[in-house]
């Protein structure tokens, strides 16, 4: 994410691998994955924070000062969405009076959007502009 | 902020992959700077006109709203 300890591009599949693994295990997890009184939760919290963390710092094939700011601005729209999607849940919970609907797995959420931002801008839009635009060479 | 970066490509007779090549970015860049959807730094413009063998201002110039 920061462009100057940015790791190697296989990261990328490890952390994939780690995270896959942790959400896996919190699924089938009988108890709070949010709760890291229990080892069992504290390493799945972790698990799943490394694992998202090694996807975000992940070197892309070609680093340039495009993909810095397709970084930079990812990170921005994220906390922007982020942000919007707390106060929608927490104006929900407030009006439906439950607090089950009060947002969770805060840092991961915002490191998922972020993600997802980043590789549709890096693959995804310019794989969807390309197919429409008959201007490539 | 316009370009010519196309034409000076049309002109080496250059696809956006080997300008890319030559400078070390990727075509997405290429495109992007091309449709002025992104506006490179200064090093990556100085980059471009030492490949082109031309100055920075004849390949980019600004517009009345920049």
């Amino acid at each position: 994410m920061i462009p100057n300890i940015l790791i190697p591009r296989f990261y990328k599949w490890i952390g994939l691998l780690i995270y896959a693994a942790g959400m896996v295990f919190a699924i089938n997890y009988p108890y709070d994955p949010d709760n890291v009184n229990y080892p069992a939760g504290l390493f799945l919290q972790i698990a799943i924070l490394l694992g998202l963390l090694l996807m975000i710092s992940a070197r892309l094939n070609v680093e340039d000062e495009m993909t810095q700011h397709i970084r930079l601005v990812s990170l921005q729209w994220a906390i922007l969405i982020y942000i919007l999607i707390r106060v929608i849940y927490k104006i929900i919970a407030f009006y439906a009076l439950d607090m089950t609907w009060l947002p969770r797995h805060q840092v991961n959420f915002l490191l998922l959007i972020y993600l997802c931002l980043f590789y549709s801008q890096v693959y995804f839009l310019p794989w969807i502009f390309s197919k429409f635009s008959r201007d490539e060479e | 902020m316009k370009n010519s970066i196309k034409v000076e490509r049309a002109k080496k007779n250059w696809t956006q992959e080997d300008l890319a090549n030559r400078i070390q970015v990727s075509r997405q860049t290429i495109i992007s700077i091309e449709s002025g959807k992104f506006v490179p730094s200064t090093i990556l413009a100085m980059k471009m006109a030492k490949v082109f063998k031309t100055a920075v201002e004849d390949i980019f110039e600004l517009e009345d709203n920049d």
